[in-house]
């Protein structure tokens, strides 16, 4: 790899002051599953790393006021196994999961599968169902984003230079509810994602009060199909009805043409499955959940 | 950079540049060539290693991360010349047979018995699965790894 | 020195199998061998190791990471190449300025085509060490640099200007066979012709009750073992030593002697551990560029492919174009067999030792029509070049695409048939003493039993639900 200075902060604040030392030149380094890659591919010109890991203030996943915060350096691993996650957010525990490399999921950070702004990245379909809002902290202090705003475009999101994600909020949920991550990878259902689809359901006396779906590897961005979150609204579970939402999610979807994963067309085809088995898992999980009686 | 870290229980201390990866700087500063270099890119874990006992990609490792921090490696897991059961249990099973997917492996399979010392089959594929091998198709190798666990249930 | 056994050939068929014809008993030829004297110094040799398990010889340093690959090889002052290769599909070469590169600091040697002595390798002899007028794949080397670190080598070589005219270029072999389309090597892109004839199968066709026909194609295979193309060259004496993991280290060592215009007994060539081969570690793909940059610098010269070479530069499995024509009877015997294989063989023929990259296509050609007794089978099958990489060996060459071929257009005909295809199969099978269609006769033909006791093993009649 070329060379370059690791710089290593004390702290949040001490990190983005350096990379405002050294602006365009610099990047933040986490786990460097994605940034390592890409400067020994000659992909990515860095002259000085600000390494995050040891900043183990940023690592942690917490109940508060009935919903969820994580920090952004909480590994994939530690999602997976994380007891906390599995109610109403196990789409996001089935993401990190589906990381098939235990090594990467051992290496790889929530905050860097967001931050980088990977189209495929696993963790972002099931935060977009969650309306997961992003703290962003910079030099001009910290403000908060939804993660619907957050990806403008494939490795491109709204961080401003020397800007860093400092936490992923989770709101509180109702008592009936669930979620599922369902995707097509190479190896088995692992590996780096074809395509993907994230449900949540919220469900009162039976019928859909709140419905999220999301889609990821099948347009520039991970993004909702507020199409088929609409149909879902009011009405009762069923299958033809997720069938029905699945061909919405088919049609929302902009893939594009010459990836090596999967053609537009598989995508296309293979979306309404992925959608209906998802809301159909939700759908399941947000009755047993209301079951348990607890949240 | 002064870095010191420690390798198979032995304190280290080098002066590198950031920009060497754990696995350059095991292979060729501290001559451990049992760990190999298969994609540069984290997909095949030829060059995994263990960090505070998990396993990582250590062809995406910057050396300076691993700072105080305790590196296992294939060189590491034999005590005074006795091989470890999941060694012995790969020479039993006949698991290697280039040998070159070897090292990283045995190290996934320690780390996996470590944290889950009765696994199933389908729990071995899955710990396993950051380990690709092309010459074997994988039976040996698991068979290898729950021999080694029944092994290593009856020494603890 | 070509080889002129490699001709374009054709295979007869001889009569087909009865009772008077009966091959060779295999049970009985075997126990005959071993009977006598010879039986007993048998047995003494083995010492009672057959039937037992004995650990490989290395099984304690494999598992102890202590087995030395080629790139766990270190040796004082030891460079690093990288090679430059073809900017274009298919380009001419017009000029090539290395000078940049050599003034990179570390860069001990840059070599291109006219540093090489004699720059043609493989038994076909059109292969070249490095380009000199002409690219026909984008993995084609044109120059390669020694320094002291890959990196070093890497930078100087994107420094090297090379002058390229784009020619067309052509990615599929049937558009390469076509008139107007881009000529990879003489006076057209056919590169061989292997056919397999027995019977008639017009008249086989005729006497079909039903006429199935399909098409299959198979793509690239990359080998893909975890340990890439790697080989490692140091000068001795007035010669070079070898380090190499492939798997025909003489055929190695006549190439890097003929390559390099010296006496073979001057090139040692010592066989490392491989890290898997599969075909695919056979060839002098990096062995006689770094004898010359070793014998250039006076230093040790490693090689080593990346991930992304791997799959753009070293040879692959010959992807097949396969159209099926079968004509069977309503009782489900085959009657008549017409096969058309269109081979894709790349950029170049292969250097493999033997056969210059043609045994895919043969044993493809043979193994086309299935193990199965056929009358009246007619095997068309060509190589085509195209600008795509070069395709040689990999596990069996050319039977997976065919079987692949073959077994899916099985499960056609039964279905069409209203068949069991496992009982089609059966109807069909080869039998103890049958000939092939290119002559040969077999013995200890277990395919029937095999069959069998590997339905009743995965539950076929319960699976689907017969």
């Amino acid at each position: 790899m070329r060379p370059f200075e690791y710089l290593i902060p004390a702290s949040v604040d001490e990190a983005i002051t350096m990379r405002q030392e050294h602006g365009d030149c610099s990047r933040f380094i986490a786990g460097g599953t994605e940034l390592v890659v890409a400067m020994k591919a000659g992909k990515l010109r860095v002259d000085y790393l600000v390494e995050l890991s040891r900043l183990t203030t940023l690592r942690y996943l917490k109940l508060t006021d009935g919903g969820l915060t994580i920090g952004p350096l909480t590994t994939h691993a530690e999602i997976a196994r994380s007891p906390l996650l599995r109610g109403p957010w196990l789409a996001l525990a089935e993401a990190s999961a589906s990381i098939r490399e235990p090594q990467v999921q051992n290496l790889g950070t929530i905050g860097g599968n967001i931050a980088f702004a990977v189209p495929s990245a696993d963790t972002a379909p099931p935060l977009l169902t969650f309306d997961a809002m992003l703290a962003l902290q910079g030099p001009r202090g910290t403000r908060t984003v939804p993660i619907s705003e957050f990806f403008l475009a494939p490795y491109r999101s709204v961080l401003g230079p020397a800007e860093m994600l400092v936490e992923i909020h989770l709101p509180g949920t109702g008592s009936h509810f669930g979620s599922a991550f369902c995707k097509v990878g190479r190896h088995h259902g692992l590996g780096l994602s074809v395509v993907s689809v994230a449900a949540s359901l919220e469900l009162e006396a039976g019928t859909i009060v709140r419905a999220r779906v999301a889609m990821g590897v099948a347009a520039p961005t991970p993004r909702r199909v507020v199409e088929a979150e609409s149909l879902l609204l009011g009405e009762k579970p069923d299958s033809s009805l997720f069938r029905e939402a699945g061909r919405l999610v088919s049609q929302a979807a902009t893939p594009r043409a010459g990836s090596i994963r999967g053609s537009p067309e598989y995508k296309r085809e293979v979306l309404p499955v992925l959608a209906e088995r998802a809301l159909g898992l939700a759908a399941a999980r947000a009755s047993a959940h209301a079951e348990r009686g607890s949240r | 950079m002064k870095i010191s870290f420690t390798v198979n229980g032995r304190s280290q201390e080098l002066e590198i540049r950031p920009e060497r990866t754990l696995l350059e700087v095991l292979r060729d500063d501290l001559g451990l060539t049992g760990t190999k270099h298969g994609c540069d890119s984290g997909e095949c874990g030829a060059c995994t290693v263990l960090i505070d006992g998990e396993p990582a990609n250590s062809c995406l490792v910057l050396t300076p991360a691993v700072r105080g921090r305790h590196v296992l490696t294939i060189e590491g897991l034999a005590e005074d010349g006795k091989l470890h059961p999941l060694q012995q249990a790969f020479i039993d099973h006949g698991a290697l047979q280039c040998g070159f997917c070897g090292s990283g492996m045995i190290l996934s399979a320690k780390a996996l018995l470590d944290r889950n010392p009765s696994p199933s089959r389908a729990e071995v594929r899955r710990g396993l699965a950051g380990n690709l091998c092309r010459c074997s198709g994988y039976q040996q190798i698991v068979d290898a790894v729950m021999d080694a666990a029944d092994r290593l249930r009856e020494v603890r | 020195m070509i080889d002129p056994a490699i001709a374009d050939h054709e295979y007869a068929g001889q009569p087909r199998r009865n009772e008077d014809t009966k091959g060779p008993d295999g049970p009985a030829f075997v126990s005959s061998f071993l009977r006598g004297d010879s039986l007993a110094g048998l047995q003494e040799k083995t010492q009672g190791i057959i039937g037992r398990s004995v650990p490989r010889h290395d099984a304690y340093q494999a598992v102890a990471g202590a087995l030395q690959y080629t790139e766990d090889l270190r040796f004082p002052g030891m460079l690093h190449c990288r090679i430059l290769r073809a900017r274009y599909p298919h380009a001419l070469i017009l000029r090539v300025d290395t000078s940049r590169a050599l003034d990179v600091p570390g860069v001990a040697a840059v070599i291109t085509s006219r540093d090489v002595p004699h720059n043609r390798l493989g038994p076909m002899q059109q292969q070249h060490v490095l380009a000199d007028e002409r690219v026909r794949y984008l993995g084609d080397p044109v120059a390669a640099v020694a320094a002291e670190t890959p990196e070093t080598a890497l930078e100087a070589a994107h420094l090297i200007e090379v002058e390229y005219r784009e020619l067309p270029a052509v990615f599929d072999p049937e558009e390469a066979l076509k008139p107007g389309a881009p000529i990879l090597h003489g006076a057209s892109n056919l590169f061989q012709r292997q056919n397999v004839r027995h019977g008639n199968v017009e008249k086989g066709f005729v006497e079909s009750d039903l006429i199935v026909e399909e098409s299959f194609r198979t793509p690239f295979l990359e080998h893909a073992a975890i340990e890439p193309q790697v080989a490692l060259a140091l000068p001795s004496g007035d010669g070079v030593i070898v380090y190499s993991p492939s798997s025909k280290p003489f055929s190695i060592q006549r190439e890097v002697a003929r390559a390099l215009a010296i006496r073979q007994n001057r090139v040692r060539v010592i066989g490392t551990a491989s890290g898997g081969g599969f075909g695919g570690k056979n060839e002098p793909i990096l062995e006689p560029t770094l004898a010359i940059l070793a014998l250039k610098t006076g230093r040790p010269v490693r090689g080593l492919f990346t991930r992304e070479e791997e799959f753009v530069a070293s040879t692959v499995r010959h992807p097949f174009i396969m159209n099926y024509r079968s004509g069977v009877s309503r009782s489900g015997r085959i009657l008549a067999r017409h096969i058309r294989l269109i081979a894709d063989t790349g950029a170049y023929p292969a250097m493999d030792s033997k056969t210059g990259g043609k045994t895919a296509l043969v044993k493809g050609a043979m193994m086309a029509a299935g193990p199965y007794r056929i009358d009246n089978v007619l095997v068309e099958a060509i190589a085509v070049y195209t600008n795509q990489p070069v395709a040689s060996n990999m596990r069996g060459p050319g039977v997976p695409q065919v079987c692949f071929a073959c077994e899916s257009h099985t499960e056609t005909i039964a279905r069409r048939l209203g068949m069991d295809s496992l009982e089609f199969r059966l109807l069909n099978a080869y039998q103890e003493g049958d000939v092939t269609p290119f002559g040969d006769t077999l013995f200890s033909v277990g395919l029937k039993q095999t069959m069998r006791q590997a339905a009743a093993a995965f539950g076929w009649a319960k699976e689907a639900g017969r």
